[in-house]
């Protein structure tokens, strides 16, 4: 492969004092005797999500999830005009770039993309342009920079679900939201939205394999699907009940958390008004008031205009307005 | 990828066909093209092969070199993938045109090979912690037809099963040092056991139907594909979904299950020509005999 000399990067010969920790692999047990795994959820449960779109402000639209502690954020400029001729096209682009941060990982990371972020940079383009209305912006390309700042399991689900939001934040026009989940499979075991820690535990000569999906709910279309490791057919197959599951589970928090999360009117305006039931789990971020000006203007101005609404009821702005 | 430029009616002429399970060559839907596969062709390596899937043609040559091993396996040696698109399949390929789509596939060759028990790399350890073999598969496209993946892995399990480990010997020297003996007996030599090694099958979606092994232009009409590994056994080892459409679940299902009754298939089909030509090293060529 070849390596680009131009930069001064670290000393390479430093070494993870991880690789020298000797530790017995088989006394780690992923499911125990009550079907509890080593965070307390059943098999079937999910971690619990925090989204908050609008959170870069230079950026035409951007998003932050947490999936536990696996934190993504990411940024969309665009649609602007293609960068480099050749890439001339009657429909639009969308050019991803997706990196690990260098201290998410245990070990850490070099600052170069390496084969497995170009990996998912291809993969969470292929998974957005399905749903993504390419014909509605012709010789023009989108681009979805994805930075992970802390890895503990399924960054490339929750990397999924972070820059359709963020697309949905830049007000690109879209068909559906992509939902995706990642699945721990074993020869008796099914894991849902899997730690680092489950990931990576290896069972010698068993049948072990991560799978990541990506789904259109609305269209009940998948549009990513990545497995790793080694897995019989049937048992891959027998994943449909995650989907349905992924079908159920994920967009009837999604549309509550994206009408929570976004601040633009015309996101709002599409889920019928904010809502102000509170989806089950996330946390409520406390500056994103209740009531808000309608503005016709995107990028920063609407901030601006956000009217918070103080404790005893009373509209702030009014108040300092008469100061 | 080199691409073919189509027209429309051409398009809907390769879809209607399809939907009646007949291509524009005459294959069914699930048929793969002839394979014409020869090992031993390169005299410099350790193992090489050459394939050809009618206007797809792959060389690998494995080249075994000592090295350090990586600190997480001390005591295992490793694989090291490079393609390498030469300018005579395509001109896009000039210079550093073919790098995208060579990373892609080096990728995907390695994140199938790093799967535990696809090879075994205990094998190839020295001495541990400090010496191993490393054996560089290096995969060079010559002309691209369509399907490549498939035709690669042809290739690089046929370049495998031909490939010849020199047999060594670790001395200990009056210091206490170790010392590193090379036999340069021609028959002193290990071959690798390749019958875990996982073949991709490309399973490429046309309009409401899948199809094996796609020429280039039924590429063109591909919406997505699903690029599997299978080994011989019928067991996966990677699946990627590739292509900017989405697949519906029970496109998934056949899809996957036709993956498996194929890959059985050509699994059987290269074992049996890997027990003529598999242990050939004569370095075929005009001039040889």
């Amino acid at each position: 492969m070849p390596v680009d000399k131009k930069r001064i990067t670290g000393p390479e010969e430093t070494q993870s004092p991880l690789l020298f920790q000797k530790y017995d692999k088989s006394s780690v047990i992923l499911v125990d005797e009550n079907g509890k795994r080593q965070d307390e959820r059943d098999a079937n449960d999910c971690r619990p999500i925090f989204m908050k779109a609008g959170v870069v402000s230079q950026a035409q639209g951007s998003a932050y999830i947490e999936l536990g502690k696996t934190k993504v954020i990411c940024a969309v400029y665009g649609p602007r005009e293609v960068l480099r001729r050749e890439d001339f096209s009657m429909t639009g682009i969308l050019k991803c770039d997706f990196k690990f941060a260098t201290f998410s990982c245990p070990v850490r990371r070099k600052f170069q993309p390496d084969t497995e972020e170009r990996e998912f940079a291809l993969i969470i383009e292929q998974a957005l342009s399905p749903a993504v209305c390419l014909h509605k912006f012709p010789k023009s390309q989108v681009d979805i920079n994805i930075k992970v700042l802390e890895n503990d399991g399924s960054a490339l689900s929750a990397a999924i679900i972070c820059s359709s939001v963020a697309l949905s934040d830049a007000a690109v026009e879209m068909y559906d939201v992509v939902t995706a989940c990642s699945l721990r499979l074993s020869e008796d075991t099914m894991l849902l939205d899997p730690t680092y820690q489950e990931e990576v535990t290896s069972i010698r000569g068993d049948s072990n394999a991560n799978l990541t999906i990506g789904l259109l709910p609305s269209i009940n279309q998948t549009s990513a699907m990545l497995q790793k490791g080694h897995i019989d057919c049937d048992r891959l197959l027998k994943w449909t009940p995650l989907k349905s599951f992924l079908h159920y589970l994920l967009p009837s928090r999604c549309p509550s958390l994206l009408v929570f999360c976004l601040t633009t009117q015309r996101i709002a305006d599409l889920y019928g008004g904010l809502s102000e039931n509170l989806p089950h789990g996330p946390r409520v971020p406390q500056e994103v008031g209740h009531k808000q000006t309608p503005t016709g203007e995107r990028n920063g101005t609407r901030r601006r205009k956000m009217i918070a609404v103080s404790k005893n009821g009373k509209r702030e702005q009014n108040d300092r307005r008469q100061n | 990828m080199a691409t073919a430029q189509l027209s429309e009616g051409e398009k809907t002429f390769i879809i209607h066909g399809i939907m009646e399970d007949v291509r524009t060559d005459g294959r069914s839907c699930e048929e793969y093209r002839q394979v014409e596969v020869e090992c031993g062709v390169v005299s410099n390596t350790s193992g090489s092969s050459r394939l050809r899937l009618l206007n797809t043609e792959v060389i690998v040559g494995v080249k075994a070199e000592m090295g350090d091993p990586s600190p997480s396996h001390p005591n295992e040696g490793r694989l090291e993938f490079m393609v390498d698109f030469s300018a005579n399949a395509s001109p896009e390929f000039e210079g550093r045109g073919g790098d995208d789509l060579s990373v892609e596939m080096s990728t995907r060759f390695a994140e199938v090979f790093r799967t535990q028990s696809v090879l075994d790399l205990v094998s190839l350890g020295i001495i541990d912690g400090q010496c191993c073999w490393i054996l560089y598969v290096d995969i060079v496209v010559l002309e691209c037809g369509g399907n490549l993946l498939d035709a690669m892995s042809l290739a690089v399990k046929a370049a495998l099963a031909n490939t010849r480990i020199p047999k060594v010997t670790v001395l200990k020297d009056s210091e206490g040092g170790e010392d590193i003996e090379v036999s340069d007996d021609p028959d002193g030599y290990s071959t690798l056991n390749i019958d875990m090694v996982p073949l991709f099958v490309t399973l490429s979606k046309i309009g409401q139907r899948h199809v094996v092994d796609a020429t280039l232009e039924e590429e063109c009409c591909c919406s997505a594909s699903l690029v599997t590994s299978v080994d011989s056994s019928g067991k996966f080892t990677g699946v990627v979904k590739k292509g900017t459409s989405s697949l519906s679940n029970e496109s998934l299902h056949e899809m996957l299950q036709a993956t498996k009754k194929v890959g059985i298939q050509l699994h059987h089909s290269l074992n049996e020509v890997l027990k003529e030509v598999g242990s050939n090293t004569s370095g075929r060529g005009f001039l040889v005999g």
